[in-house]
C-alpha cells in the first residue's frame, strides 16, 4: 500500500513537471523565441557589417590623430599641469573682479535713479550728480581692470585648450565614425537579452477591436509583420508584403488582421489560427481571395489598387448581365438596361438560318461574344428563331435604296470603305479581321449575317434601331455610310451565308404559326428576357438571387454525380465548376436552367473572386472607406468611360490609343459648359485627324458625370468655375497684338475658317475659340510651356527658358518692358478677345534677299542654298 | 534543354569569334548575324593610315536612289527662296560613291577615359527653309547655338528621348538661342513643325572622336590609344553598321552601304 | 470504421465510452458477487458480508490512506486530462443555425429517444414525472425484507430484474444509441456509417385507428376506443393474470401495492412495446385526443 502510494505520488509529481512543461513549450512561445533570436541574430550581422565598414582609412587618421594630441599632452605635461593652475587661478580672479564690477554697475544705476528722481522733482540734485559721476569713474576703472584680467583668463585658457582640443576633436571623430557600432553593439545586447532561454515578457500579443467584433493575436507569432526591414525574414517573422500600400493604410491596431485575412484570430496555435479546421467558417483566404474583403469597405469604387482580380470579377459580372437574371441585394449596375440588344426587326436585319446558329452555339458564330449557349431539346432552337425571323421593320430599307440608286455598286467603293473603316478607327471597338478590340460586336463575317439595308440604317442613326446602344454616330454622309456598307457586305465566309435573301424559312415539319408561338412561349421561359428585350413578352422564370452566396453552407449545395476528386467539396469549387459549366451538377431530379458563359479560365477565377464578396457578415458601416465627392466623381466618371469605352481612340488617365487626342489634364484646360455642350453635340476640332469624335447621344446625367470626372482629375472645382478674369487695359491689348504678330501664329493657327487648298496636317486649333473653349489660366500655362504640359506638341516655346534665363527674341524686347510674365499675360489677353482676322492678314515678310558684295544689311549673311546633283 | 541550347548557340560565337578577329575584313559582325539584305563585299583597303590615328570612309555600293520633291506650298515665303524644286536629304550619293551624312562615332573602347571640355560653339541654321547641317555632332555638354536665317516663323522641335525634349519657337530672323544636350544620345531628331519636310539629326557623344561624312564620304576619328575599339556608322536611313577594329590598325576602315526598301 | 472512431473519440463521448465500460464492469462485478452469496446461502451459509461485518479495521491508515491515492489518482486524471483533451468548442452560437443534429446532454438522450416514439407530453412530462415518483416509491413498495447489506440473485430477483430492465436498457443503452447511433435529423446510422446529412428514410406511420380502418371523421372518443381498450387491458388484464400465476408475490404486496408496482412497471415496459410496435406495424400512435396523444 505505501509503495503504491510512493509511485503514485512519483507519478503525480511527473505528470505535475509535465503540465509546467507543456506550458512553457506553447507553440506561440516557440515563435517569439524564434523572433527573438532571429533578431539578435540580425544585430550581430549588422554590427559585424558596421565594424567592418569601421576599419577604414577615416578611422585610421582619426585614431591616428587621438594618438598624437595625447602624446603631445603627455610629452608637455609639465606645462599643461602649470597651464591648468594658472587658468584656475586665472579665472578666479576674474570672476572675483567681475561680480565686483557688477556690484558697481548696480550701485550706479540705484544713483542714477536717485539723480533723476531728484531732477524729476524740480531740484537740482548737485549731490546725487557728484555721485553718480563717481561710480562712473569707479566703473570704468573696475571694467578696465576686468577687461584686463578676462584676457589673462583667456589666454591661460587657451594655453589649456592647446593641448586639449586635439584630443577632444580626436575623441569626437572617432565617436561619430563609431556610432554606428556603439549604437549597434547596445542593441545586439538588448536583442540578446531578450533571446535568453528563459526570456521574460513572452506575451499574446492582441488587438481587440470592440467595434469589428473580433479579437486578434494574429501577431503573437507573425512579430515581424509591422516592421519594415523584415522582407526578407523567414516566415512567420517577415514584413507584411507591400507594405506601404496595404500595412501603413490599414493599420492592425484599428482593422485587425482578420477582416482581410480571414481565419481564427483569438487562437492560439497555429492550426487553430489559420481557421482551416472543422467548426470555423472563416478559414484563411488564401492569394486571390484576399481580395474579396477590399469590397466589404470599398464598396462604392470599380477600380482598386491592390484587387485587381475581384474588381475585374465585378466588372465581368455585370458586363455579361449576370444581374439580369441573378439579383444581388445592393448591386446597381451603371446602365439599368439589359446588356443584350433589343430583339426587334431581326426579321429585317438577318436571316432564321442565321439565328439558329447563333442561338444554337454563338461561340462558334463569333468567339468573343458574351452570349452564352443555352441547353436546348430538339427543335426549340428552329421555334425560336422562327419567332424571331418573324419580326419586321420596313422603314429599314428606303433609305439605302435611296444611295443605291443614286451611287451604284463600283468596286472602288470596297477600298474607300476599307480606308473609312480604318480613319474613323472602328477597330477601337470592333474587331475586323485580325485587329481591333472586343468590346463590341466582330465585324469579320458581318456580310454572312445582315443586310445592306439594316448595316445602312445602322450606321446614319443607331439609336433609331437599338435606342440603348453604345454605338455612336458619326455624322456620317449618305455617300460614307454607303461605301463603308459596301466594304462591310462584302466581308463575308462560308457557313451561313446561304439563305440571307430567303427570309422566314420554313422549318422542317411543323407549320410555322405553331412553331412562331411555341417560340414565342420558349423566349419566355428559357431566360431570354434577362438580356434581351422582346416586345409583348414577359419572363417566367424564378432564378436563384445571389446575396449572401459566400455565407451557403456545404450542405445547401448540392455536387450532382460529380465526385470528391473532381469538384471538392467546398463553396468555392461548387461556384467555381458552376459558373465554368452550369450543367455539371444536374442530376435525375434537377436540372440547371442557367446556360453556358463558355469563359476562359481567368475570367472564371475572377469571378469566382467576385462572387465570394456576397456575404451578409460584412464589417460594420464605420470601418466603411467613405468616398469624398471628388473621389465619387471619378469613380462614376471612369465607369461611364469603361461603359463606353472611350480608350478605344483617347488616352484617359494614361491608358488608351492615340488616335484621338490625350484627355489628360482636360479638367484643367477646358471650360465646363464648352465642354458640357461639346459632348452633347460634337464638332470637328482638328480638321487635320483622320479620326473624327462621334455623336455619342449622352444624357445628361452622362454628360455631367464626365464633366465633373475630369474637373475631379486635376482637382478643379466643380460645378461652380471661377476664372481669373482678364482685365486688360488699352497698351495691354495692343502690345498683346503686337506680340500676336511677332510670333507669326496664324502661321499655323487657323482663325475662323480653315483654308482652302492648304495641306491639313500642318494646321493648328481655331484660336477664334479660345475665349469659348479654354480657361484662361490654362493658356497662360500653354503659352509659358506647352511642352510640359503636352509632351511632344507641336507647339513652340516662344519665350524659351535655357539654363536659367528666358529668351525674349530682340524685337520683342521692348515691348511691354521686355518682362515676360507680363508678356505672356498681354498675349493671353488678346486672345480671350480675339475675333479673327478681319481684314486681309498682314503679308508675311518679302523672301530674304541675297545680300551683294559689300553690302551688309544683316548681322549674318544668308547663305547660298546648296544642293547635291542630283 | 540547356545542352541544346548551348549547341545552338556555338557556331554563332564562333563565327562572330572569327568574324572580330580579322580587323582588315569588312565583313561586319552585326550584318552577318541578323539577317539583312545587305551586300558584303571584299576588302579594298587604302593607303594606310598612321598607327593610332583611324580614319576611313562610307562606300555606297549601287545608284542614288530618286528622292521625294519636297512641296512647300503651305508656305510662300519657303517657296520663294528655291528656285527650282527642292528633293528630300534622306539619301544622299556623292560622285565617289561615298555617302554623305553618316554620322560615324566610337561607340565602345573609351569606357572610363575622361576628356576636356568642349566649349567650342557649334552652328545650328536653319535658312532656305531647310537645316544646316542636315546631320550634325556635337560633344556632351557642348554649347549649340541655334540661328534662324530665314524671315519666316521656324520652330526648332528637338525630339531627344535621353535629354529632355525642347521645342523652341524662333519667329525673327536672326534669332539665335543656346542649347547643349547633357547626355549622350544617338541620334536626336530634331525638326520643324511649322514646316514638316524640314528634319536634322544630332548625334551627342561624350568624346571628341566623332565625325560626319561630307561631300567626299571620308571621316576621321582622331588619335586613340592603343586597344579595341568598335565603330558604328549612323545613317538615317538604313541600319546603323558596326565594326570592331584594334589600334595601331593597318589601313582604312570602310563601311559599304546598299540600298534597300526600308532601309533594313 | 474511422467514423466510429471519430465519434468515440469526441472529448465529450469518451466518458459515455467510459461510463458503458464501468457499467459493464460494475454489473458484471456485482453478478459475481450475487452469485457467490447465492451459492453460499444455498449451501446454508449467510452472506459474505454477515461473515465480514465482525472484522474491524482502524480508519487511519486503512481508509485514508485509500482514499488519498484514489484522490492522487484522480488528479494525475484530470491533470492529464486537462492539458491533453480540449473542450469540445463547435461553431459559433449562432441562434438563426440550428447544429444537425442537435443532442441533449447525455442524462437526457434517453428521454430524448423516447421523443422519437411517444409524444413530448408523454415522453417530456408524464414519464419523467413518474420516474421520479416511482423511485420515491419503492421504499413504499418493496416489501421483500430479503437482500439487505448484501448482494443475492435469488432472493431479489423482481426488483433486480426490474431494475437492470430500467437502467441497463431503458436508459444506458439509450444513451449509448442517442451517443453513436443517432445522426443528422435523429435519423438512425449504424455505429460505421458515415454521418449523411441528406439521407432519406421513408418513415410514414399511422395511427392505431387508421390501421384499424376507422373513418377519421368520426369524433375522438368513438374513434380512439380501441386504443382506449389496449390500454385498458394493458394495465388491468396483464396484471390480473400475473397475479393469478404468482400468488406469494400478489400476497406479499397486497392489492394497492401489487397494482401501483404493476402500473410502474408496466408503464416502463410500454416504451419497448411500442417501439416494436413502430418498427413492426408502423404504428405512431395508440390514442389521439386534441390535448395529448399515446
Amino acid at each position: 500500500m505505501s509503495r503504491a502510494f510512493g509511485w503514485i505520488g512519483i507519478v503525480l509529481f511527473l505528470v505535475t513537471l509535465w503540465g509546467f512543461w507543456t506550458e512553457y513549450n506553447r507553440e506561440w512561445k516557440g515563435y517569439q523565441r524564434g523572433f527573438r533570436r532571429l533578431l539578435a541574430e540580425r544585430t550581430q550581422k549588422e554590427l559585424q557589417e558596421a565594424r567592418d565598414r569601421l576599419s577604414g582609412p577615416e578611422l585610421e587618421k582619426a585614431r591616428a590623430a587621438l594618438e598624437q594630441a595625447v602624446t603631445i599632452k603627455k610629452e608637455n605635461q609639465e606645462d599643461y599641469d602649470e597651464g591648468v593652475k594658472e587658468r584656475k587661478a586665472a579665472r578666479h580672479i576674474f570672476f572675483k573682479e567681475d561680480r565686483k564690477r557688477q556690484f558697481i554697475k548696480s550701485r550706479l544705476d540705484a544713483a542714477l535713479y536717485r539723480y533723476e528722481h531728484e531732477v524729476k522733482s524740480g531740484r537740482a540734485g548737485e549731490f546725487e550728480k557728484g555721485a553718480v559721476e563717481e561710480l562712473k569713474r569707479e566703473l570704468s576703472e573696475q571694467e578696465e581692470r576686468a577687461a584686463g584680467l578676462e584676457k589673462i583668463k583667456d589666454q591661460a585658457e587657451a594655453r589649456v585648450e592647446h593641448y586639449d582640443s586635439p584630443v577632444d576633436a580626436a575623441q569626437a571623430d572617432i565617436g561619430r565614425l563609431e556610432a554606428d557600432v556603439r549604437r549597434l553593439e547596445k542593441k545586439l545586447r538588448q536583442t540578446q537579452a531578450q533571446a535568453l532561454v528563459f526570456p521574460r515578457g513572452l506575451e499574446i500579443k492582441q488587438f481587440n477591436l470592440e467595434e469589428l467584433g473580433r479579437v486578434d493575436r494574429c501577431m503573437t507569432c507573425h512579430m515581424g509583420a509591422d516592421q519594415p526591414g523584415l522582407e526578407d525574414a523567414p516566415p512567420p517573422f517577415a514584413t507584411h508584403p507591400q507594405f506601404k500600400t496595404l500595412l501603413a493604410s490599414h493599420p492592425p491596431e484599428k482593422f485587425g488582421c482578420t477582416s482581410c485575412h480571414g481565419g481564427q484570430g483569438w487562437a492560439t496555435t497555429r492550426e487553430a489560427a489559420h481557421g482551416r479546421v472543422e467548426f470555423w467558417h472563416e478559414p484563411l483566404l488564401d492569394g486571390k481571395f484576399i481580395e474579396t474583403r477590399c469590397l466589404q469597405c470599398h464598396s462604392g469604387v470599380t477600380q482598386l489598387e491592390g484587387a485587381p482580380v475581384v474588381m475585374k470579377g465585378r466588372q465581368l459580372f455585370e458586363q455579361y448581365g449576370c444581374w439580369g437574371c441573378h439579383q444581388i441585394e445592393g448591386f446597381k449596375p451603371l446602365e439599368e438596361h439589359r446588356v443584350g440588344p433589343k430583339l426587334v426587326s431581326l426579321g429585317s436585319k438577318t436571316s432564321q438560318k442565321w439565328l439558329e446558329a447563333w442561338i444554337r452555339d454563338p461561340k462558334t458564330v463569333r468567339p468573343k461574344t458574351r452570349m452564352p449557349a443555352f441547353r436546348f431539346a430538339e427543335g426549340e432552337v428552329e421555334a425560336i428563331s422562327a419567332y424571331l425571323a418573324s419580326l419586321r421593320d420596313d422603314t429599314i430599307g428606303p433609305g439605302y435604296a435611296a444611295a443605291e440608286k443614286e451611287l451604284g455598286h463600283l468596286s472602288q467603293y470596297l477600298a474607300e470603305g476599307q480606308e473609312l473603316v480604318g480613319k474613323l478607327n472602328c477597330a477601337g471597338c470592333h474587331k475586323v479581321g485580325a485587329e481591333g478590340d472586343v468590346y463590341a460586336p466582330e465585324l469579320t463575317l458581318i456580310g454572312d449575317k445582315t443586310r445592306p439595308e439594316w448595316i445602312y440604317q445602322w450606321l446614319k442613326d443607331p439609336k433609331k434601331l437599338q435606342p440603348h446602344t453604345h454605338m455612336p454616330d458619326f455624322r456620317l454622309t449618305d455617300r460614307e455610310a454607303f461605301v463603308i456598307t459596301e466594304y462591310l457586305a462584302s466581308l463575308k465566309g462560308q457557313g451561313v451565308r446561304a439563305g440571307l435573301q430567303g427570309g422566314v424559312q420554313q422549318g422542317g415539319g411543323e407549320p410555322q404559326e405553331t412553331l412562331i408561338a411555341r417560340g414565342k412561349e420558349l423566349i419566355a421561359s428559357k431566360g431570354c428576357m434577362a438580356c434581351h428585350e422582346v416586345e409583348g413578352i414577359e419572363q417566367k422564370l424564378i432564378i436563384p438571387p445571389l446575396t449572401g452566396l459566400a455565407d451557403k453552407h456545404i450542405h445547401e449545395l448540392e455536387f450532382g454525380y460529380t465526385r470528391p476528386e473532381e469538384v471538392p467539396r467546398t463553396v468555392y469549387d461548387w461556384v467555381r465548376h458552376k459558373i465554368n459549366k452550369p450543367g455539371v451538377f444536374d442530376t435525375e431530379r434537377i436540372f440547371a436552367n442557367m446556360p453556358t458563359f463558355n469563359l476562359d479560365d481567368s475570367e472564371v477565377e475572377a469571378l469566382l473572386t467576385y462572387l465570394m464578396t456576397l456575404t451578409e457578415h460584412g464589417l460594420p458601416e464605420s470601418s466603411r472607406s467613405p468616398l469624398t465627392e471628388r473621389e465619387r466623381a471619378i469613380e462614376l466618371g471612369r465607369q461611364i468611360v469603361r461603359e463606353h469605352n472611350c480608350t478605344a481612340c483617347h488616352k484617359i488617365e494614361g491608358v488608351g490609343s492615340d488616335v484621338a487626342p490625350d484627355l489628360a489634364g482636360e479638367g484643367k484646360k477646358v471650360r465646363q459648359d464648352w465642354l458640357f455642350h461639346f459632348l452633347k453635340e460634337p464638332r470637328t476640332l482638328r480638321p487635320w485627324l483622320d479620326a473624327r469624335m462621334p455623336n455619342f447621344g449622352f444624357d445628361d446625367k452622362e454628360v455631367t458625370g464626365l464633366v465633373a470626372y475630369f474637373a475631379a482629375l486635376d482637382g478643379e472645382p466643380y460645378p461652380y468655375e471661377s476664372f481669373e478674369t482678364p482685365a486688360p487695359t488699352e497698351e495691354g491689348l495692343e502690345a498683346g497684338k503686337q506680340l500676336f504678330e511677332m510670333f507669326k501664329c496664324l502661321a499655323c493657327h487657323v482663325a475662323g475658317e480653315v483654308p482652302e487648298g492648304v495641306p491639313t496636317e500642318n494646321l493648328a486649333p481655331d484660336l477664334t475659340q479660345v475665349k469659348h473653349r479654354l480657361k484662361p489660366e490654362w493658356v497662360k500655362a500653354w503659352l509659358e510651356d506647352p511642352q510640359k504640359i503636352q509632351p511632344g506638341t507641336r507647339m513652340p516655346t516662344n519665350w524659351p527658358y535655357i539654363m536659367g534665363r528666358y529668351y525674349v527674341p530682340p524685337p520683342a524686347k521692348d515691348i511691354l518692358g521686355g518682362d515676360v510674365a507680363l508678356q505672356i499675360q498681354a498675349v493671353r489677353d488678346y486672345l480671350m478677345v480675339f475675333e479673327g482676322v478681319e481684314e486681309e492678314p498682314e503679308p508675311l515678310p518679302e523672301p530674304a534677299v541675297v545680300p551683294a558684295e559689300g553690302e551688309a544689311t544683316q548681322a549674318e549673311p544668308v547663305q547660298e542654298p546648296v544642293f547635291e546633283t542630283q | 534543354m540547356r545542352t541544346h541550347f548551348a549547341w545552338m548557340v556555338t557556331p554563332f560565337v564562333l563565327m562572330a569569334a572569327v568574324g572580330c578577329s580579322e580587323a582588315k575584313e569588312v565583313k561586319s559582325t552585326e550584318t552577318a548575324v541578323v539577317a539583312q539584305a545587305t551586300e558584303t563585299p571584299s576588302a579594298a583597303p587604302a593607303a594606310p593610315a598612321a598607327a593610332g590615328h583611324v580614319t576611313g570612309k562610307i562606300m555606297f555600293s549601287g545608284t542614288q536612289p530618286t528622292l521625294k520633291k519636297l512641296d512647300m506650298a503651305a508656305d510662300p515665303v519657303c517657296q520663294g527662296l528655291h528656285a527650282g524644286a527642292v528633293h528630300s536629304e534622306t539619301v544622299l550619293v556623292n560622285a565617289n560613291g561615298t555617302l554623305k551624312n553618316v554620322f560615324v562615332y566610337v561607340k565602345k573602347g573609351l569606357e572610363g577615359k575622361t576628356f576636356p571640355a568642349a566649349s567650342e560653339k557649334v552652328k545650328f541654321d536653319q535658312h532656305t527653309c531647310m537645316y544646316d547641317p542636315h546631320v550634325m555632332g556635337v560633344r556632351v555638354g557642348q554649347p549649340i547655338e541655334i540661328v534662324n536665317s530665314d524671315t519666316t516663323l521656324h520652330n526648332v522641335h528637338a525630339m531627344a528621348k535621353v535629354n529632355p525634349e525642347f521645342n523652341y519657337g524662333m519667329p525673327f530672323e536672326g534669332m539665335a538661342l543656346p542649347a547643349q544636350f547633357d547626355k549622350p544620345e544617338i541620334m536626336v531628331k530634331v525638326k520643324c513643325d511649322v514646316h514638316p519636310w524640314m528634319n536634322a539629326y544630332i548625334g551627342v557623344v561624350e568624346h571628341p572622336h566623332f565625325a560626319v561624312t561630307g561631300d567626299d564620304g571620308s571621316f576621321d576619328l582622331g588619335e586613340l590609344a592603343p586597344g579595341e575599339y568598335v565603330i558604328e556608322a549612323w545613317h538615317e536611313y538604313y541600319a546603323a553598321q558596326t565594326q570592331t577594329i584594334t589600334v595601331p590598325a593597318a589601313g582604312e576602315v570602310v563601311f559599304t552601304f546598299a540600298h534597300t526598301e526600308g532601309g533594313a | 470504421m474511422e467514423h466510429f472512431i471519430k465519434i468515440l473519440s469526441k472529448p465529450d463521448n469518451i466518458p459515455i465510452a467510459g461510463m458503458v465500460l464501468l457499467v459493464f464492469f460494475y454489473t458484471g462485478w456485482a453478478f459475481v458477487m450475487a452469485i457467490r452469496n447465492d451459492l453460499r446461502i444455498k449451501a446454508g451459509k449467510g452472506p459474505l458480508e454477515l461473515e465480514e461485518s465482525g472484522l474491524k479495521v482502524d480508519v487511519m491508515p486503512h481508509l485514508l490512506k485509500r482514499e488519498f491515492i484514489a484522490a492522487l489518482v484522480v488528479t494525475i486524471i484530470l491533470v492529464i486530462w486537462s492539458v491533453a483533451v480540449n473542450a469540445p468548442l463547435e461553431e459559433i452560437a449562432n441562434p438563426a443555425v440550428t447544429p444537425n443534429p442537435s443532442k441533449a446532454p447525455w442524462y437526457f438522450l434517453g428521454l430524448q429517444e423516447m421523443l422519437v416514439y411517444f409524444d413530448p407530453w408523454l415522453a417530456g412530462v408524464v414519464f419523467p414525472t413518474l420516474i421520479i415518483l416511482g423511485l420515491m416509491a419503492i421504499p413504499y413498495l418493496d416489501k421483500n425484507a430479503k437482500g439487505n447489506g448484501y448482494y443475492t440473485l435469488q432472493e431479489r430477483p423482481f426488483a433486480i430484474f426490474g431494475f437492470l430492465f430500467g437502467f441497463l436498457i431503458l436508459w444506458v443503452a439509450m444513451i449509448f444509441t442517442g451517443t453513436f447511433m443517432r445522426g443528422p435529423g435523429w435519423n438512425f446510422f449504424s455505429p460505421f456509417e458515415p454521418w449523411d446529412v441528406h439521407k432519406v428514410v421513408p418513415l410514414t406511420n399511422v395511427d392505431l385507428s387508421e390501421l384499424l380502418d376507422i373513418d377519421p371523421k368520426t369524433p375522438w372518443y368513438v374513434r380512439e376506443v380501441p386504443g382506449f381498450l389496449f390500454l385498458l387491458l394493458w394495465f388491468t388484464f396483464i396484471p390480473y393474470v400475473v397475479a393469478l400465476v404468482k400468488r406469494a408475490f400478489f400476497a406479499q404486496l397486497g392489492i394497492v401495492r401489487y397494482w401501483v408496482t404493476m402500473f410502474l412497471f408496466l408503464f416502463m415496459l410500454l416504451l419497448p412495446v411500442k417501439m416494436i410496435l413502430r418498427w413492426t406495424l408502423n404504428l405512431k400512435y395508440l390514442i389521439v385526443t386534441p390535448w395529448f396523444n399515446i
